[in-house]
């Protein structure tokens, strides 16, 4: 068959010593820099640009993808453990991901995470191998109606992410596209609430957001509640899995793989929706939506597959239209242009042992991940059940360089602070950051391309609704809409009941 | 008694100059910081870190590329304005920091003439306007035929107002009125070139050659000067409308004050590295030309060129921030 | 003091005021109310011809609309004698920020290892139970070890020592 000869040939070029080694040193440099708050592989890939213009091409793109998966993994974890996501797809793990930690299930949580990730992985590197051109076009049929209509379902669908107030998480999406939208407009170059300032030229980076929303407030909730308290219980039941959390896992894995595998295809913008949407469609399956947010473990098991999987499919836009979906895509695609090898539809054919070297190393480096990994869960536990008074400046600390790290401005430092305070307050308050953070990253996608779509169609807003793909998605969004308001009619009725009975 | 006045005043001037040929050849002294006001994978990222390490090796100090990327280069361009103009902080800058953007951007305050020392120019890139597969159009005149019997129906994609200013500097000459559609990344203009949805892409070369090269996009026209060697088949713009000439083009700068021979030994430096063959021709495969400049060259340049896209950007009334 | 909770009293405490909802909504207008008069430089267009101001407006207009419905839904609640108040630790939120904020002034003049011990040792005596000798040996240890990794491994553009 067509697939298994083209990884046989792809692990021929992978599995070399040399290969092999370097991409060892990818995966374990993408864990560290992915534990290490801030750090994201950007900085990291930049830095060893110039390594790679040494190495073959095919082995200096082993060891770059590498650390890009490899920081997924690490991010997964600081976001189950300290409830920082290292990376903007693990905001969705925290939801999940931290309270099992706190109750005590960290270990499997970990686990979960590790090897839901595996799975999307192979999977993702076993569709790329068997249907790379065709999926390749899938991008085509993405123009800008299609992903306006692609934000709307999913900024509706985040809704579903919120276990309290709907209006409120309405409320927190809402406020995410509004500081999303500080900025300089991209049609026509005014610099939004930037108030003057050139630090707020271009706007909050996500970064700063999701690790001042989620990992300071965190820290300031641990430092006001009793001390006593570690960051995960003190008994961590089991280092495994047992029958009932992998069977309730096993599903959850396979619907976000595919959702992940999909999205990934989408250069602009799938792969961030991914773990959000694989959240989303989990809660609403499941039969017991409430107890999504309070440490259901598909609540880890889904996202995880999902954003693995749109790391590996995001790969084909990347490799055979040269369309990078994240800045470290673009960093590859420099790193390829330097060895004069461009990325396009002939790549199969042309570079065909870069292109399945790659493929394969994907499979070789998922594998090593997790053999990496899952002994260190071990070690992340034990390191956690240090006193909490002892850990919380270390936290700190490596928050705020690694703040720094990401553009070299002690602002990002202080905004980051921000967040956190405002984070905390509004945990208080009972609102919740995640909804936010999706209205951070996908409204202004959703402005951008609304306008954009307009700009062609020449105003006419039917547009949106005449091209098949993109009617299908405002078909959903609509009926997903009737799905969210219809319990609120009824829980209002029953209201009005009970304040009648009073 | 003359001779002896006359030595003193001699030795007098050569005292004073001492100190300043001192800090030239002592120069560098400790690292110096290459600052490239755009985010880490460009073309021009790339070409920082290979100078960079160039001069490390020839000065025997560490020479570090920072990427400050902000505000269309605005950030990293503030960043060295205000920095001591020792030498120890130098700006890649471009066309978009030193002229297309102070000609049409509001957000830019400071002056790129009077606030900075041109050291040297780097090189330059053409733009390309190319077409793809579900337009019929293929050449200049006809595209603008179409445009001037419609206007307004003819579109094209572009990513940030280097190519936008292009595009109304070839709508100026030619009469036509294009539509433009805005992009943040290159990536969804090929997309949509490709489905239909836009008619034309104007963009560098250095950004589009990979695409064109793969069949993906087909090349109209470039805006150089001159032919690019990389599309010897490929006319410019200015062989239909002369004078129609918009380049992307990068330099390097320093803050304002920075001493001659500081400025003389970078620029030295980067005449040497852009002589090496191996180096030349690399780049140039990329579309991208290497043209060491001296100070005074660069500096009349991007007089003239910031000129001419001033007096552009009034003329389409862009004075007016939204 | 008692009969805060008589849920026949329509008299609304105060204390019952400051509840989640509340102060969720108000800090949710304001900050709408922020958005939309910063729009005001802004162009609005048209839903044709959207300009810069037309999206952030309209859904900073939108979201003071819900943050009302949210303020009086928290008077509701009040009155009914169901909210309770937020307790916000204004202290640790104190001893957080100068910790950070100490970090952010301090690290280009006096180096990675000086602030970040700076931080370290904030951060460290603010938790309940601190102890002097650990706090001191972590401080120092961990932004040594910091810096040598961050600086030298990691390449991070900083300066490890101060610069005077």
């Amino acid at each position: 068959m067509e697939i298994i000869n083209n990884l046989v040939y792809g692990l021929g070029v992978a599995v070399t010593p040399y290969n092999l080694g370097f991409g060892f040193i990818g995966v374990l440099l993408g864990t560290l820099v992915g534990v290490l708050p801030g750090i994201g592989p950007v900085a990291t890939i930049s830095m060893l640009l110039p390594v790679t213009y040494a190495l073959s091409p095919a082995t200096g793109l082993i060891m770059l993808a590498g650390i890009y998966y490899g920081a997924q993994y690490g991010g997964s974890t600081t976001a189950i453990l300290i409830n920082l996501p290292g990376e903007s797809s693990a905001v969705v793990t925290t939801l999940d991901g931290h309270k099992m930690a706190q109750q005590g299930k960290a270990g499997a949580a970990l686990v979960v995470a590790a090897l839901g990730s595996l799975f999307a992985g192979i999977v993702g590197t076993l569709m790329i191998a068997g249907f790379a051109p065709v999926l390749a076009g899938v991008a085509f049929l993405f123009g800008a109606p299609e992903y306006f209509s692609l934000m709307v379902l999913g900024l509706v669908g985040s809704i579903l992410l919120a276990r309290g107030s709907v209006m409120k998480a309405i409320v927190m999406i809402l406020m995410g596209i509004l500081f999303g939208s500080i900025g300089i407009d991209v049609n026509s170059g005014a610099a939004r609430f930037s108030m003057g300032s050139s630090s707020l030229i271009d706007g909050f980076g996500v970064a700063v957001v999701a690790m001042g929303l989620f990992g300071l407030s965190e820290l300031l909730r641990n430092l006001s509640s009793p001390p006593e308290h570690n960051v995960v219980a003190k008994r961590v039941t089991g280092l495994w899995l047992n029958k009932q959390q992998f069977s309730d896992a096993a599903p959850a894995v396979l619907r976000g793989t595919a959702i992940g595998s999909f999205l990934g295809l989408l250069p602009g913008g799938g792969a961030v929706l991914s773990s959000f949407a694989a959240y989303a469609v989990e809660k609403r399956l499941s039969r017991h939506p409430e107890r999504f947010g309070e440490g259901a473990i598909e609540g880890v098991a889904s996202p995880e597959a999902a954003n693995n999987a749109a790391a590996q499919t995001s790969f084909i836009p990347m490799l055979t239209l040269g369309i990078p979906a994240t800045a470290t895509m673009a960093l590859m695609i420099g790193a390829m242009t330097v060895h004069n090898i461009q990325p396009g539809p002939q790549i199969i054919s042309r570079q065909p042992e870069l292109f399945w070297g790659l493929i394969a190393s994907m499979l070789t480096g998922n594998i090593m991940l997790v053999i990496l990994n899952l002994p260190m869960i071990r070690l992340w536990v034990k390191l956690l059940q240090v006193p909490y008074r002892l850990l919380l400046p270390v936290i700190l600390l490596f928050c705020a360089i690694g703040l720094y790290s990401l553009e070299y401005t002690t602002f990002d430092i202080l905004a980051a602070l921000g967040f956190g305070v405002f984070g905390y307050v509004l945990t208080k308050c009972e609102c919740e950051p995640a909804p936010f953070v999706l209205g951070f990253i996908l409204g202004p996608m959703m402005e951008e391309n609304l306008r954009r779509a307009l700009t062609i169609s020449q105003g006419d807003f039917s547009v949106l609704f005449t091209r098949p793909i993109s009617m299908v998605l405002m078909i959903a969004t609509f009926i997903l809409l009737l799905i969210l308001m219809a319990p609120s009619i009824r829980r209002r009725r029953e209201d009005v009941f009970t304040e009648g009975e009073a | 008694m003359k001779n002896i006045v006359f030595s003193c005043v001699v030795a007098g001037g050569l005292a004073m100059s001492v100190p300043t040929a001192a800090v030239a050849q002592d120069y560098p002294e400790r690292p110096v910081t290459l600052v490239v006001p755009f985010p880490p994978a460009g073309t021009i990222d790339r070409l920082a870190r290979e100078f960079a390490d160039h001069l490390s090796k020839e000065w025997s100090q560490s020479v570090v590329v920072e990427n400050r990327g902000g505000g269309n280069g605005i950030v990293g361009a503030e960043v060295v304005r205000h920095a001591k103009a020792d030498g120890y902080t130098i700006l890649i800058g471009s066309s978009s920091t030193h002229s297309v953007g102070p000609a049409s951007d509001p957000n830019i305050q400071y002056d790129p003439l009077k606030d900075f020392t041109p050291i040297s120019y780097l090189g330059d890139t053409p733009q390309v306007i190319t077409t793809g597969p579900q337009f019929e159009a293929n050449d200049l005149p006809t595209i603008i035929a179409q445009a001037k019997e419609n206007p307004g129906s003819v579109t094209y994609g572009s990513v940030g107002t280097a190519t936008y200013l292009a595009a109304a500097l070839l709508e100026d000459a030619s009469g036509a009125k294009l539509r433009r559609v805005n992009y943040k990344q290159f990536g969804q203009v090929l997309i949509d070139i490709v489905n239909g949805d836009v008619n034309l892409g104007v963009s560098s070369l250095s950004i589009a050659i990979g695409n064109i090269r793969q069949g993906q996009l087909v090349p109209v026209a470039v805006t150089g000067a001159e032919r690019s060697p990389l599309l010897p088949n490929v006319p410019t713009v200015a062989e239909t409308y002369p004078g129609v000439e918009a380049s992307i083009w990068f330099g390097l700068y320093g803050p304002a004050g920075l001493p001659d021979q500081i400025a003389e030994e970078i620029s030295g430096e980067f005449a040497a590295f852009a002589e090496a063959p191996e180096v030349k021709e690399r780049w140039a495969r990329e579309g991208f030309e290497l043209r060491p400049r001296s100070a005074d060259d660069f500096a009349k340049f991007n007089e003239d060129d910031l000129e001419k896209w001033v007096g552009l950007a009034r003329k389409i009334g862009m004075e007016e921030a939204e | 003091m008692t009969g805060l909770n008589d849920t026949n009293s329509t008299e609304l405490s105060f204390r019952n005021l400051l509840n989640a909802d509340t102060i969720a909504g108000l800090i949710f207008f304001c900050i709408g109310g922020f958005f939309t008069t910063s729009s005001f430089t802004l162009r609005f267009g048209s839903p044709m011809d959207m300009g810069p101001a037309f999206f952030p407006r309209s859904i900073a207009i939108i979201m003071m609309l819900f943050a009302l419905a949210i303020i009086m839904r928290g008077i509701q609640q009040a009155r009914a004698g169901k909210g309770s108040r937020v307790r916000i630790e204004i202290l640790s939120i104190l001893q957080v920020s100068a910790a950070i904020i100490f970090f952010a002034l301090t690290l280009r003049w006096l180096g990675l290892i000086l602030s970040g011990m700076g931080l370290m040792m904030i951060a460290g005596f603010s938790v309940k139970g601190a102890r002097w000798h650990e706090v001191m040996f972590l401080a120092v240890t961990v932004a040594v070890t910091s810096g040598f990794l961050f600086i030298y491994g990691l390449g991070i553009q900083a300066p490890l020592l101060p610069r005077f």
